[in-house]
């Protein structure tokens, strides 16, 4: 990540942020105070070992001291102490506050921005990003982003605030304190700077390694069919050597930070008490504040740590927040506007006009197609994958917006339609089976959540999966886990078979499966989705001959075209593509 | 956790220094404290006094020391103090307040013995001799002091030692009243008799400012000697412990991966392979930093501690006390709030997951959610998870704020404890002011040593939860094993029989295949078919010993396959996968995975026959093109090809291609059909499929469902005779083929 964009990234979190800043802010003074709090408390200590040491010189009798004086200013350090632990609290209250807000905030901002991306994104982001970005990227942007603010802000007053405080004392040995952590930046920045290569060099491994084993674990099959475990350790072998030896560098060189910084401290430590001692000989400065100095001292190692560290772990938030902005602000699909309503009743013709469609300029996938579907026909499209059969339907759906042409639903333009109105007519039933957990009934509720419990079993019979749905103890209310393992792929089937009839669909869209399941179920499956495709105006992406034949239309597709269209007798009998196609296909 | 630490022993040597260094860590950064408080108590309090031999001393006091010597200490005193010369002063940095020493006049002797143990002897003897000197002021001593030795306390004691002239008798009295003092407490009188060495430096006007100084710089001196042991010990162990956590996980990887690659389907089922990277990764890492945070403290922190508490303990006993207090009150504290807290770390996790799996859901269903417009539905789905996340972290952050400042305020609160519980001490003259700052010190050392290994305590759970998920699979042993006869040949024919096989996974109820039996000739082709789930790939799997059956056996040219090596089984049988399955490399390396010695000429011509050529030689960098993981930068049938191309090019007898057809339009599954058959001959060729199109032209197909055998034959003896084949063929097939 380069600066310019890091300063961007800074503005926009900031920006975000400032709806809590007033939290942040008094989060901010009461660090401030915590601070001051945590410096002041020294001198006062130091205050009473003067009074001891007084009392010491000048007799040496504890009867001489003057108990109510030292008792007082015990007193008012245990309350100093008490109050800065109790502002620790609120601040650390505060900023909690914020950064469970803050989470809980993007979080459902990034959910609703789920539902408002066009479908295209999904195409071109894995789930797994997705995923990471909700997950990880959140939890590393905000539950270290509050912290990291705070000890930042301390870190900086407590460094300025014991500066100043040691100037106070002596000008001197507190010039020695500066000198001394100005090196300790020195230090830092040679030592990250170095360690930086160790880094990058361990994280590209563990990257490498990481593939490595992901692919040889999941391809196990193949490296023991064709006998290569050996090779495989060996490459692996040859990547965990090279990933250890960068590993004790990177954990090394990045560890070794701390006795540095500390090593300084004490050397730090050292100066000041040699030149206040020999200060005090002089009787320029007193015992107590000797112990004062040695107390600021030793406070400034965590600090300055901090600050050593602060700069990679804001490059990690900023990494994180980057990736869940750019995932909020990634393109909406456009608000619709001059939006018509279409009838309560509609017949369900279908027109295509020379529809062009691409995800890129100049690169369509779909190439100027042109057809017309009326009210209760069934069409089939045939074609190799990659002949946008696919896009077809999911323009129809508008899932994409056509570049050019247009597509009307009984004569009206559909993409002066809002989509909620368009899709409320279509129902479709995909090759994958989409089953979330819940209950069977939830399931099939799904396609229209006011069904009442009746019309799930009438749809469900219609789908020929009641029988089975009885099956369970549970019947109807059988939680379905994991994306339905606990039911067999032709049975999911069923259910969005089912989930498709309780909408009561004008317009029904059907991705046949590919794979096949037993004969018995086949067939179930096949006499469910004649039930379904009654009377409603059918799009089938067809894998099945007996489809295919059955079909009104069939569209042979290929490269974004349709080539031919008829239904089989009359396509058989133009002896082109698709009679070649089928032909070829059952050669003996 | 324990057998983890096995993988330390490579390191013992190593360990062995790391203790070493610590060590030597703990002894110099616990000496430091007292290097600061020596600075204030002695060099300032005490005006860089810190024994009690005088620099330098004037005539009388020497007379008076000599005079209360025994016989030894006399030779002692005469050899060690000289009379002060010009030299001798600037040598040893003497200054007189204002007066220009007249050396003549005033005789002034100067301590110029180096000898450590004479020095340690003198120091001895002159603290008995100040003391005597001193007890005249102080009646209490006195009466001490001359306890058994005759002499009378209302009488000047100096006095009375000189008046006995029989020296016999004068050695016997100054040995009593050594004996006498030995048990006085040191440190109750110390400070009279560095009182009257400063003030015999302030008759004769000694500059002691210059004493302070030199005292201040040696020990100056001393700390920075014991600041670079402290911190140059440190380096070394943070190497030590860096290289050995590294090497750790280096070994743990390294015999993980070993294991799995030795399992056999059945433990990688088990684990799932998303598990297995997780434990080979995450797991392993966490581990990694856990034996680095444990190497780096388990023998610090103790000791630290220990060694703190023992040194304050030696002083007083009631400041060591209050620390045992404080601990004590510690760790009720951070118990209280871990109790409280970590169920909900659980919680917390599984409210993630929760959220994982909504949004997962969410993702997976997008055109469902779209299409049925029920994104408002998935939202509130989403913002019940959300809210409650919200609430248990809110709730674990509200008591996790507490232990800082509470711990802060105890550590606070025990500072002023020490300064309360000295101040007694100082005025019964057996503390000084630099004390407190030394016992305010160890104090800190001890709680932080707690505190460090507390932290350890809580970090021990989560590390122990990755090493039994790492030890759990370098324990299990795979299922499928070597036996000991095995059988070597390397010219098998290829002829395959099943007889009677079953196969169950272990712990499932239901059979995966069921009393199997048919065989595979070579020179043939044998085909495969049924639906999803009717056991065709598990049959496959078996016949590599994948899986070993569970009843039944499977016979290679009538040698059961368990006594033939597993390396010799797998070199017979090739095999091209259901998915088209690529390894990150280049076109060329992929296909080359099936025999690394093959000419360029080979690996043309099977890319030839696999019809991968056209799409290969688009590419810009040819058979070099680069190779994505899991080929994801190429389609499912370019991968599928490719798969092929690398299967024919392995010789064996038996090839198995495992509905590795399925993403081909039909015209190139046909021609890579045609090809292969011309190529393949006089081998066994084993086709899985799903398409009826795909086996059609074999010679022999089994018909598979649930688990069963229903019908074997040719395509047209099976359309007669298996009502499932002609229930699948009459989906898939044109009337004219099925008669």
């Amino acid at each position: 990540m380069n600066q310019k964009t890091d300063k961007a990234v800074v503005y926009k979190l900031i920006k975000y942020i400032s709806i809590y800043k007033f939290k942040i802010i008094l989060a901010l003074l009461f660090g401030l105070f915590s601070v001051v709090i945590n410096i002041a408390t020294p001198k006062f200590l130091a205050l009473i070992i003067d009074e001891f040491y007084r009392a010491l010189v000048d007799g040496s009798g504890a009867n001489l001291i003057n108990i109510k004086y030292i008792i007082n200013i015990i007193i008012l350090i245990i309350v100093l102490y008490l109050v800065g632990n109790v502002i620790l609290y609120f601040q650390g209250y505060l900023m909690s506050k914020v950064s469970v807000e803050l989470t809980y905030k993007i979080r459902k901002e990034m959910n609703q921005k789920l539902n408002k991306l066009p479908v295209s994104y999904f195409d071109k982001v894995s789930n797994g990003d997705i995923l990471s970005r909700f997950i990880n990227d959140v939890e590393a942007m905000t539950s270290t982003l509050s912290r990291v603010l705070v000890q930042f802000f301390s870190s900086i007053i407590t460094i300025l605030g014991t500066l100043i405080a040691m100037f106070l004392i002596s000008w001197r040995c507190a010039t020695i304190v500066l000198v001394i952590i100005l090196l300790d930046y020195i230090a830092m920045n040679f030592i990250v700077k170095r360690s930086q290569k160790f880094f990058k060099a361990q994280q590209n491994l563990i990257g490498d390694l990481n593939s490595c084993v992901e692919e040889f674990f999941s391809q196990h099959s193949i490296v023991k069919a064709f006998n290569a475990e050996k090779k495989s350790i060996e490459l692996f072998e040859d990547i965990n050597s090279r990933l250890y030896k960068s590993s004790w560098r990177a954990s090394f060189f990045s560890t070794i930070l701390t006795p540095i910084v500390f090593f300084l401290g004490n050397i730090n430590c050292m100066l000041v008490i040699s030149i206040s001692c020999i200060l005090t000989i002089r009787g320029s400065m007193s015992i107590g504040n000797v112990s004062a100095f040695i107390n600021y001292v030793k406070n400034l190692n965590q600090p300055v740590l901090q600050m050593s560290n602060i700069t990679s772990v804001f490059q990690k938030i900023l990494a994180a927040t980057q990736r869940v902005f750019d995932f909020l602000e990634t393109k909406e699909e456009q608000q619709e506007k001059n939006i018509i309503k279409l009838p309560k009743e509609i017949n369900g013709n279908i027109r295509f006009e020379n529809v062009c469609f691409g995800y890129e300029k100049n690169k369509d996938i779909i190439k100027n197609i042109s057809f017309e579907v009326k009210a209760g026909q069934k069409v089939a499209f045939v074609g190799a994958t990659g002949s946008g059969k696919t896009t077809i339907i999911k323009l129809l759906m508008r899932f994409y917006e056509v570049n050019k042409g247009c597509i009307y639903l009984d004569e009206i333009d559909i993409s002066r339609l809002s989509k909620d109105n368009l899709r409320q007519f279509f129902s479709m039933v995909l090759q994958d089976s989409w089953i979330f957990s819940g209950s069977i009934a939830e399931n099939i509720r799904y396609g229209n959540s006011s069904a009442s419990d009746e019309e799930i079993k009438k749809a469900a019979q219609l789908a020929y999966v009641d029988h089975y749905i009885q099956t369970f103890p549970d019947g109807y209310n059988t939680v379905l886990l994991n994306d339905g393992e606990n039911v067999s792929q032709g049975e999911k089937q069923l259910l969005m078979i089912a989930r498709a009839m309780i909408t009561d669909p004008k317009i029904l869209i059907l991705d046949e499966a590919t794979s096949s399941v037993d004969t018995k179920t086949e067939r179930k499956i096949q006499r469910a989705l004649d039930n379904l495709m009654k009377d409603r105006t059918s799009f089938i992406i067809a894998h099945r001959l007996s489809t295919i034949k059955n079909a009104d239309i069939i569209f042979v597709m290929d490269d974004g075209q349709i080539l031919e269209s008829g239904s089989h007798e009359e396509l058989l009998k133009k002896s082109g593509i698709y009679a070649t196609l089928y032909n070829s296909q059952y050669k003996i | 956790m324990l057998k983890i630490y096995k993988y330390l022993k490579p390191y013992l040597f190593l360990v062995i220094f790391l203790i070493i260094f610590v060590i030597i860590e703990v002894i110099s950064e616990l000496a430091l404290p007292e290097c600061m408080g020596d600075m204030i108590s002695d060099g300032i309090e005490q005006f860089g006094i810190n024994n009690y031999i005088p620099v330098v001393i004037n005539k009388k006091t020497r007379e008076d020391i000599l005079s209360l010597s025994t016989q030894e200490n006399k030779k002692l005193v005469l050899k060690s103090y000289k009379k002060l010369t010009k030299q001798s002063q600037l040598e040893n940095n003497i200054k007189f307040k204002n007066i220009e020493l007249d050396f003549k006049n005033k005789d002034i002797y100067i301590n110029l013995n180096k000898n450590k143990k004479e020095l340690e002897a003198l120091d001895k003897n002159l603290f008995n001799i100040f003391l005597i000197f001193e007890s005249e002021k102080n009646i209490n001593i006195k009466n001490i002091i001359l306890k058994n030795t005759g002499l009378k306390a209302n009488k000047n004691i100096i006095y009375q030692i000189n008046n006995k002239n029989n020296i016999n008798n004068k050695n016997k009295i100054l040995k009593i009243i050594d004996n006498n003092i030995n048990k006085i407490k040191k440190d109750q009188v110390s400070s009279l008799i560095l009182k009257k060495i400063k003030n015999s430096y302030d008759k004769i006007n000694l500059d002691v400012k210059i004493l302070q100084k030199n005292y201040i710089k040696q020990k100056s001196k001393q700390m920075l000697i014991y600041i670079l042991l402290a911190d140059v010990s440190w380096v070394f162990i943070i190497f030590i412990t860096s290289i050995c956590s590294s090497g750790v996980a280096r070994n743990l990887k390294r015999d993980l991966f070993k294991s799995v690659m030795n399992f056999s389907k059945l433990e990688i089922d088990k684990f799932s392979v998303s598990s297995l990277i997780t434990r080979t990764t995450n797991d392993i890492n966490q581990i990694q930093d856990f034996i680095f945070y444990f190497l780096e403290n388990i023998f610090f922190a103790p000791m630290f501690g220990v060694i703190a508490f023992k040194k304050v303990y030696e002083k007083n006993i009631e400041i060591s006390w209050a620390i045992l207090i404080i601990i004590l009150i510690l760790l009720v504290l951070i118990s209280v709030i871990l109790f409280l807290v970590i169920p909900k770390f659980n919680l917390v996790q599984k409210l993630i997951d929760k959220i994982n799996l909504v949004t997962r859901e969410s993702l997976t269903g997008v055109l469902s959610i779209r299409a049925f417009n029920t994104q408002k539905f998935e939202e509130k789905k989403f913002e019940e998870r959300n809210y409650e996340l919200k609430k248990t972290k809110w709730y674990i952050e509200k008591i996790m704020n507490l232990m800082n400042p509470l711990i802060f305020f105890i550590v606070n609160i025990s500072m002023v404890i020490i300064v309360w519980i000295s101040y007694k001490y100082i005025f019964k003259s057996e503390f000084q002011v630099g004390d407190i700052i030394v016992y305010i010190n160890y104090t800190m050392n001890v709680i932080f040593s707690f505190l460090m290994m507390s932290m350890m305590f809580v970090e021990i759970p989560r590390a122990s939860v990755s090493a039994r998920r790492v030890l759990e699979v370098l324990n299990t042993k795979s299922s499928v094993l070597d036996t000991q006869n095995k059988i070597n040949k390397a010219d098998f024919k290829g002829e395959i029989c099943f007889k009677n096989v079953s196969f169950l996974y272990p712990g499932a109820k239901e059979f995966v295949l069921k009393n199997i039996s048919f065989e595979i000739k070579p020179g043939q082709t044998t085909a495969f078919i049924g639906s999803t789930g009717s056991g065709k790939s598990t049959l496959v799997n078996l016949i590599f010993r994948f899986y070993d059956v569970s009843d039944g056996e499977i016979l290679l040219d009538k040698v059961n396959i368990k006594n033939i090596s597993l390396e010799t089984l797998r070199n017979q049988i090739s095999y091209a996968p259901q998915k088209g399955i690529l390894f990150k490399g280049t076109i060329e390396s992929n296909i080359k995975y099936g025999d690394e010695k093959a000419a360029n000429k080979k690996i043309r011509e099977v890319a030839k026959i696999a019809q991968a050529q056209d799409f290969i030689n688009q590419k810009q960098d040819k058979f070099l093109s680069k190779i994505s993981q899991r080929g994801e930068n190429i389609s499912g049938g370019q991968r599928q090809r490719l798969s092929i191309a690398r299967a024919l090019l392995k010789k064996s007898k038996i090839y198995i291609f495992d509905d590795s057809f399925s993403a081909l339009d039909f015209n190139t599954d046909f021609k890579i059909r045609k090809a292969i058959s011309n190529y393949l001959k006089q081998v066994a060729v084993v086709i899985v499929a799903q398409r009826v199109s795909t086996v059609i032209n074999a010679d022999k197909i089994i018909v598979l469902e649930k688990g069963q055998i229903v019908g074997q034959g040719t395509h047209k003896e099976l359309l007669k005779t298996c009502k499932e084949y002609f229930e699948i063929a009459s989906n898939q097939l044109p009337e004219d083929l099925l008669k």
